[in-house]
Parts: structure tokens; sequence; C-alpha cells
């Protein structure tokens, strides 16, 4: 998994989704074990598709209960709109370093407690 | 002293950039001449003493590109005070300035770091003769160590106006005179501090060497708690535009007119927002006189020989009131009598929200879950016991791991916190040093990581087994296609 994706949480959650949806948890739970067995090992790309990595080793019949490590790992490999990789570029490094000239109120905090709190103020959860 | 004075290019209107701002780049180019970059916001801190800071080509490369000129707009070395500027960062602005190849360079005459810690937050100088001397050393430092002009921007100052220091206009003049630099005449900034009490904007101009004003920032704000904010939050106000307009013709050397958005609100206001106030920029351009220096009717109410008691040195200024803008309990008889100013309450509120906003960028998964397993009133008090024990860090990586360390010290027993923490920490690792890390979970994370993406808790914790998430450093400087663009419009409070 790129850094990249996982420091951007609505990257991170589509890949997530994909891959969670990939072992098992898509609405139909008939067969899950069964595609977990033939892929254990994933990559997630560039597109946020879910894909067996390439050395992973594909046996059958294996038990079905995963003891061995299961790694995903999400490939960084840039093929895509330049504009669009442009903005990843500038907007991670944008908030890793200082904070810009600003001498008021940042409501990233307050978003995001808005967002953990319903219309009742209560908590999600 | 025309003469003296150097000769730059008109280059026109423009914005601060920030990568959610691109999308309107693109659509109207013709609307931006400039764009003013702030190079501290995308270095990275390496924590390596003998390279401290690192600056991506790419991001600079990517800049480049965009519509307009380029001009550096520095944050991380202010002249206002008594700490000098580090060498690491003057290296790198030399850099970004030649790759700009910017005409001039700008700084706030403000302080942000006093000799024992970070205050967090852009503090007002001390405004004495004392206060002066301090800038005109600083920017004379700051000067001989960059290769094109300086100038430096008027700011913004929360406290009540002081009987023992010069009016912001005198101060600022007699500054910029002694230290012979431009002026950054932040306007916004002129207004909030007469909208909060100090003195008028019309005061501050006549007070001003008209002639030495390089560039104007114009920006919007909002009230809070009896405060007008100098939030870069939207619009220009009209009155603030008013007076705009009867400033712009009155500076004969003005060059640059640029509209200040911070990121968080990008959203918010919207693309057609931006363009509507790019706009009015242009129409305030076309006022310039481009009058010559000696033409202009320039006044100086104030004389720097006037009396003034001070009672506190700058350094002890600085001290003072960055520790009760961290939140340290007041030590001395300067701090004490500070304590009773309104504003100091004021801007250790907003430097408080600044801290916790990088840190729930930073640490998104590990807040959620603390805020979902202890509440949201008990994740605030963790906060201010963080900062009332650690003082602010200039970089946000490093803010979020001197929550981490916190959290650790803290040993909560909340269930998977431990494994959150530790992704998060690896991911920001590799963000900063490319390297690839493993963080191996003894449960199946996923279910658990997409519940805390939603906001929610999940009740049943993965499935039991061995499980390992590969973080891998390719994905900061040459960062994958992901369409983040319009997923962050979508989901804006990503």
């Amino acid at each position: 998994m790129p850094a990249a994706v996982a420091f951007d949480l609505a990257a991170f959650q589509k890949g997530i989704a994909n891959l969670v949806d990939r072992l098992g948890c898509a609405p139909c739970f008939s067969g899950a074990d069964c595609r977990f067995i033939h892929e254990r090992d994933f990559v997630i790309n560039e597109k946020l598709e879910i894909r067996s990595f390439p050395g992973a080793s594909v046996q059958l019949p294996q038990d079905p209960v995963p003891l061995r490590p299961v790694t995903a790992t999400l490939s960084g490999k840039v093929g895509f709109d330049l504009k669009q990789i442009q903005s990843v570029v500038a907007n991670i490094a944008g908030r890793l370093g200082c904070e810009g000239c600003c001498s008021g109120f940042d409501i990233h905090f307050r978003q995001e407690l808005n967002f953990m709190i319903n219309e009742a103020g209560q908590i999600r959860g | 002293m025309a003469e003296s004075y150097p000769s730059l290019p008109e280059l026109g209107v423009g914005i601060t950039h920030s990568a959610l701002i691109e999308p309107a780049l693109e659509q109207w180019p013709d609307l931006f001449d400039v764009i003013e970059f702030e190079p501290q916001t995308s270095w990275i801190e390496t924590r390596d003493g003998a390279e401290p800071y690192r600056a991506s080509d790419l991001v600079l490369d990517h800049i480049i590109k965009l519509p307009g000129q380029k001009l550096v707009h520095s944050i991380g070395v202010p002249v206002g005070g008594t700490v000098r500027p580090q060498p690491a960062q003057l290296a790198l602005l030399r850099r970004t300035i030649a790759k700009f190849d910017a005409p001039w360079v700008s700084e706030h005459l403000n302080f942000n770091r006093t000799q024992e810690f970070s205050t967090g937050f852009f503090l007002p100088p001390r405004q004495t003769l004392q206060g002066v001397e301090t800038a005109t050393t600083s920017i004379r430092d700051l000067q001989a160590a960059l290769p094109v002009p300086i100038a430096v921007e008027t700011g913004v100052n929360y406290l009540r106006p002081r009987p023992d220091e010069m009016p912001d206009g005198a101060f600022v003049a007699t500054v910029t005179e002694r230290a012979n630099c431009g002026i950054l005449l932040d306007l916004h900034n002129l207004f909030t501090n007469s909208v909060n009490g100090r003195q008028s904007v019309e005061e501050f101009i006549t007070q001003l060497p008209l002639e030495r004003v390089w560039e104007i920032h114009l920006a919007g704000g909002f009230e809070m708690e009896g405060f007008w904010l100098d939030a870069h939050s939207g619009a220009i106000p009209d009155t603030l535009l008013s007076i705009a307009r009867e400033i712009v013709p009155t500076l004969p050397n003005l060059k640059a007119i640029v509209f200040e958005l911070f990121p968080s609100f990008v959203p918010g206001f919207g693309f057609d927002g931006i363009r509507t106030e790019m706009e009015k920029l242009h129409d305030l351009w076309e006022l310039r006189s481009g009058a010559p220096p000696d033409k202009v009717r320039i006044h100086r109410a104030w004389e720097s020989g006037a009396k003034i008691e001070e009672c506190a040195s700058p350094a002890i200024w600085e001290r003072a009131l960055g520790s009760l803008v961290i939140g340290r309990k007041p030590d001395d008889e300067v701090a004490r009598e500070l304590a009773t100013d309104p504003g100091v309450a004021v801007i250790n509120h907003l430097a408080c929200e600044f801290r916790a906003s990088m840190i729930v960028s930073m640490l998104r998964l590990t807040s959620r879950l603390l805020m979902l397993a202890l509440g949201p009133d008990t994740f605030r008090a963790m906060l201010e016991e963080f900062w009332s024990k650690t003082p602010p860090q200039l970089f946000a990586s490093s803010e979020a791991e001197a929550f981490a360390a916190y959290l650790d010290a803290l040993d909560l027993k909340v269930p998977q916190l431990t494994k959150i923490l530790e992704f998060e920490r690896a991911v920001m690792a590799t963000l900063m040093d490319d390297s690839p890390r493993v963080v191996a979970f003894d449960f199946d994370p996923l279910p658990l990581f997409r519940g805390l993406a939603e906001g929610r808790l999940k009740e049943k914790a993965g499935r039991l087994g061995r499980f390992e998430i590969e973080v891998t450093g390719d994905g900061l400087l040459n960062a994958p296609n992901l369409g983040l663009g319009p997923l962050q419009q979508a989901v804006p409070h990503h």
C-alpha cells in the first residue's frame, strides 16, 4: 500500500472497501473463503483495483483458515492522468509540512468532529 | 530614497497556492498572473541534523508548470523576533527562489519561536525601539542570505493596543526604512486589527512609506468570540474592498495583489467563489497609478523619536507571550499583565485548533478510534493535556509524532489502538523517508479500517490470524493516480 494511499482517507477507504469486498465481505457471503484461498496475497493497483499479487502462489486445496501471513500491497506505479497525479503530489506534501500562513481558525478539526457526530448530536458507532 | 529601491517587474494579480485550488487554475488560467507559494508547507522534516528539511523537486517542478509568475512567500523564518533564521531553511529558500526565478521574497514581521520553544502561531513583535532594532537586524540577516529583495508582511495582532508600544503603522514604517526593505501590505490583517480595536487602516496607511509597498494581500475572515479572525476563509469583505480601492492608487511601486484562501476553506468556498474574488482583484489592479514616488504624498504622523516606556525587552516579550499562547501559567510580571488581555485567550484557542487539525489530519484513523471508543469530549481533554505538556511543532509530521508518543506513554486500554497507531506512524514515516515498512496484525485489520474510514466502530473484530500490510514508499513523490480531487470534493471532510 503506498503511503500516499494510506494517508488519504478517501482513497484509503475506497481501496479498503474494494479489498474487503474481494476478501468476502460482499453481500453474498457464499464462496468468500474459496476466493480467499485462491488469492491470499493482493495488490491494490493505481486504479484502486484489487489484483492477485503476481508472486503469490495459488495452490489448491489449502487450509480454509488463513493461518499464514497475508500481505496486501498497493502498487505505487504511475500511469494515468498527469494532472491528477500532480495534485496528489502537492496535496500530500502540503499536509506534512508547516501549516500555511493563516492567523485565523483551521476548521479541519471541527469538520472531523462534525463528521463523527450524527444529527442527534451523538457519536457514531 | 527612491533611487535605492530595487527595480521589480509588475506582475499583476494572483492567489496563494494550495493543491485544492489547482482545478480553478486549470479552468481559468488567464485570471492568475501570479501564484504565491509558501515553500515550507511542502517541506519534509527529516529529523536529520545534517539535513533537517527536504524539499521535493517534483513539487517545485509541478508548481512551476502552473499558470503565472511564481512568488515565494516564506512562513518559516519570520523577522520580527530575536530568533535568527535557520541556515537549513535559508538554503532551501534560495533553491526555491532560483527554481521559480522569483523577483522578490516575502516574510512575516512576526515571531513564531522563542529561544526555548515554538509558538505554533505567528505572534506580534515587540513594537518598541528595541523591537525595531531586533527586527531590523533580523531582516538584514535574511536579506544577506537571499539573492532577491525582501518585503516584510504587516501582521495581524489580536492583542489590545498598549501604551508602551509604537503604533502599528509607525513600527512597520520605522523597521522597513531602517532595514531598507519592501512592504507586503496585508490589508486583511490591518482590517482585522482595526475591527478588533487596534489602529484604523486609514491611520496605519498615513504612517507608512507607501513607496515601499510592492505587494498587497487580501482575504476574508469571520467573527468568533467577539473577534474578527484573519481566517482566509472566503470573500473579501465589501468594506475592505472599498478601502483597498482608495489605497491602491496611492502605491507607486505596487507589483502584485494576491488573494489568500486557506486550504480548509476551499471546498466550502468553491471554485466559482475563487473566480469572483480574482475578478475583483483584476478590477482593483486597474486602479494602480504607477505615479513616481516623488509625486506621491506620504504622511508620517508618528516620529520614531517619540517617548515610549519600554517595560519589556523583545526577548522577555516573546517568552511571556509565547508561554501564554502555548498554555503555560504566567510566571513573571510581563506575562501576568499580558494574561489579562482577552486577545491572548483567543490566540491560544486559534493555536490549539491548528494543532488539533494537524493531528486529525495526520493521525485520522487513530483520532477516530479514540473518539469512538472514548467519546469526543475525552479525546479533546487528551489533546488539551498533550498541549499543556508539549510545545507546538512547526511541522505537522512532528506534531503528530509528538502526539503519538504521548499516546504511547498513556498506555490506554483501547482495543486495537496500538496497532492502528503503529500503522499510521508507519505511513507517516514512509511518506517522509520513502522506505517501505511492514505492519503486522494478529487480526484481520480491514474491517476495522473500513469502519473507521466510515466513522464507525465495528462491533466484531476481524478474524484472528497473521496479517501484514506493507506500506510502500513510492507514494508521495511518484504518487499514483487516485482521482483524489473528485473524491475530496465528494467527501470534503476527508
